[in-house]
């Protein structure tokens, strides 16, 4: 099997970025209430964790050569804020369609964990060697972040018709969806090829 | 004509540091800065060293954003906060890792992601960036130690039944060895601890809440001097 | 006070009196340039202050808290072993065993062989993660002791694979019952090899440790030992 399908199995069921990462947990638990929200921010996620893992991996070889690697957070959180300032101008000017369904989410990922976690996931680990293996660990982390909002936002829109106990509602029932979701996931800690 | 600048009062300068804790915890009340809360809780020292983290760079971020609140032009603010934060962000890594080198190592990826902990960001724009110097700094600490003290409560819990030792030290000699259960160092026991105890800690302090104010009220009924609650016996009693 | 009021109505009213709508639309497009003119170049020196205070700032923090990885192993191998440091091998040449890393390689003065090792959890490429560093010391052929140096594992789930109570299986076991596989990573070796233990809820993390002791052994071979 080549090389980089580990990776993605491994980016969307193993280390599952919400339920095994704990990555982007606030838009997790605030953005899913409907699926179709659920779905645009997902999507929103990916195309921006594709790009930023590019980008910020061919910073951190200019950084590295230049010896400042301590600059390392800043230039990656600052590189995120204006690519992300960067499509929204883009999907605005060339695809109003597009923006209508993903543009408003995409101020919010500017602070969403994943993303900054992923760029510098993608610099420390032993598995993303190369350019090429870290944008298919960003690609695929975002799909995993995707598959758990779409499976959390279908249940909570189901919990909107359940009795639940008064001081339940809301964040800890939240909570304990996830909980189990997560339980379900960790089956998958035993896969081996 | 030179304004003459208001004197901070005392409930100025303790307020925010009180309510930080308990009616704004960021954990369990404004539910911020979940994704540390969950990865770092697996043993309660490192709830400890984060929530520490937390505190400095929250406590600087405020104080240096509240004595540029008038400098930094409203368009940019976002950009600015982001830069400010990260570099004490940064700064805290690089110390961990010099001089706590098994806190970094656990830690791990979390450390350079306190610049984008959802806390810090949100106090900065909602309080220090309106508020003076002193009453931030006390905000900062405030939610700064609110946080580490519920951060190390889930990571008590959860170490001590997932791994059955307290602080690092095993405590299997007062329990029988059959308690730990690795379910609660796993993520899904993570999620669970953290639902549970939010339900727990507001189920509590709004109990405490609750009685502290029927405590005051009925104190307020004896006087019976200017009430305005409308208990019957004050009115048929007293005077207006 | 009330003087003072009044003048500032005064020069209040003066204002709003010469105040004309501008006729000549050029003008009008001229003044409202300068004004964002000066508005970004606003945005655009305060935020270069900043970053410039910030970078000043890291850069004397990273001055003093630069830390040297050489000598923290330094210092670790000489807290655990008495005898001193005599050479230095050269890791460079040693290949990566399976995408193993040898980060150092010591001899002592009494021919004690000490390497340190980084593996990642097996070969699994699925877990990925930013690995296990541990220090092998072999003497005479024999593996004297394996002690873990860092790691970034959950405490009571991998970490129980780095604890010394496993590792101690290690010691003294003989560097030829050591199993080298040469293609993958194969975690239950032939017959009449070293088979160690590996510990339920972290099997991954225990054949990391496996193969970091393999890559260790590998190059002290290499060595022609």
């Amino acid at each position: 099997m080549p090389y980089w399908l580990y990776l993605v199995i491994g980016g969307i069921f193993i280390n599952n970025f919400v339920l095994s990462r704990f990555l982007g947990i606030c838009p997790f638990l605030g953005v899913s209430r409907k699926t179709e929200t659920a779905l645009g921010m997902g999507l929103a996620v990916i195309f921006v964790m594709g790009m930023t893992s590019i980008i910020t991996f061919g910073l951190n070889l200019l950084l590295k050569e230049l010896n400042i690697q301590y600059l390392q957070t800043i230039v990656f959180i600052l590189v995120i804020a204006a690519l992300i300032q960067l499509i929204e101008i883009v999907i605005k000017r060339f695809a109003p369609s597009l923006y209508t369904a993903l543009g408003v989410y995409l101020p919010l990922i500017t602070t969403n964990c994943a993303v900054l976690g992923v760029a510098i996931m993608n610099v420390t680990e032993l598995a993303t060697q190369n350019i090429f293996t870290s944008f298919v660990n960003g690609i695929s982390s975002g799909i995993g972040f995707t598959v758990a909002l779409l499976i959390m936002a279908g249940i909570r829109e189901k919990l909107e018709y359940s009795e639940i106990p008064e001081k339940f509602k809301g964040f800890p029932i939240t909570l304990i969806t996830a909980s189990i979701m997560a339980m379900a996931f960790t089956a998958f800690a035993g896969l081996s090829f | 004509m030179i304004e003459k600048t208001e004197k901070l009062t005392f409930k100025d300068i303790t307020s925010p540091f009180t309510n930080g804790i308990i009616n704004n915890n960021a954990t369990f009340r404004l539910v911020l800065g979940t994704c540390p809360t969950l990865a770092i809780t697996t043993s309660a020292s490192n709830g400890i060293g984060m929530g520490l983290s937390v505190l400095f760079v929250l406590v600087c971020a405020n104080a240096i954003v509240s004595i540029l609140r008038n400098i930094i032009p409203r368009k940019v603010r976002i950009p600015a906060y982001i830069l400010i934060i990260a570099t004490f962000s940064t700064i805290v890594e690089m110390v961990v890792r010099a001089f706590l080198p098994d806190l970094y190592d656990k830690l791990g990826l979390f450390l350079p992601l306190i610049v984008v902990n959802c806390i810090l960001l949100a106090r900065v724009e909602s309080f220090a960036s309106l508020n003076r110097v002193i009453p931030s700094i006390m905000d900062g600490i405030g939610i700064g130690l609110g946080f580490t003290f519920s951060i190390t409560l889930i990571g008590i819990v959860r170490e001590f039944l997932g791994a059955g030792s307290f602080f690092g030290i095993p405590i299997n000699s007062i329990i029988s060895a059959e308690l730990p259960m690795t379910f609660f160092i796993l993520p899904a026991g993570g999620f669970m601890v953290y639902g549970f105890l939010m339900v727990i800690f507001n189920s509590v302090v709004d109990k405490i809440q609750k009685s502290l104010e029927n405590r005051n009220r009925v104190n307020l009924g004896s006087r019976s001097v200017n009430a305005h609650i409308s208990t019957p016996e004050i009115d048929t009693q007293g005077g207006k | 006070m009330v003087d003072l009021l009044n003048e500032k109505k005064e020069n209040l009213v003066e204002e709003t009196n010469n105040f004309e709508p501008m006729k000549d639309n050029g003008s009008l497009k001229r003044h409202f340039k300068g004004k964002k003119i000066n508005e970004s170049l606003k945005i655009i020196i305060v935020l270069g202050l900043i970053a410039m205070v910030a970078s000043i700032m890291l850069a004397v923090v990273n001055f003093y808290t630069k830390i040297d990885e050489n000598q923290q192993i330094l210092d670790e191998i000489g807290s655990l072993y008495s005898s001193e440091i005599s050479t230095t091998v050269d890791v460079s040449s040693i290949s990566n065993y399976l995408g193993t890393e040898i980060k150092a390689y010591y001899i002592a003065d009494d021919g004690a062989n000490i390497i340190v090792a980084k593996a990642n959890k097996g070969d699994k490429v699925c877990y990925n993660a930013t690995g296990i560093t541990i220090i092998v010391i072999i003497k005479e052929g024999l593996i004297e002791k394996v002690v873990s140096f860092s790691h970034s594992e959950t405490p009571g789930l991998g970490e129980r694979a780095l604890r010394e109570e496993y590792l101690n299986q290690y010691e003294g076991i003989n560097t030829d019952l050591i199993f080298i596989p040469e293609g993958d990573f194969i975690s239950t070796p032939e017959f009449n090899y070293f088979n160690p233990s590996v510990i339920t809820g972290a099997t991954y993390s225990s054949n990391g440790v496996s193969l970091a002791v393999k890559a260790a052994v590998k190059a002290y071979r290499s060595r022609g030992n």
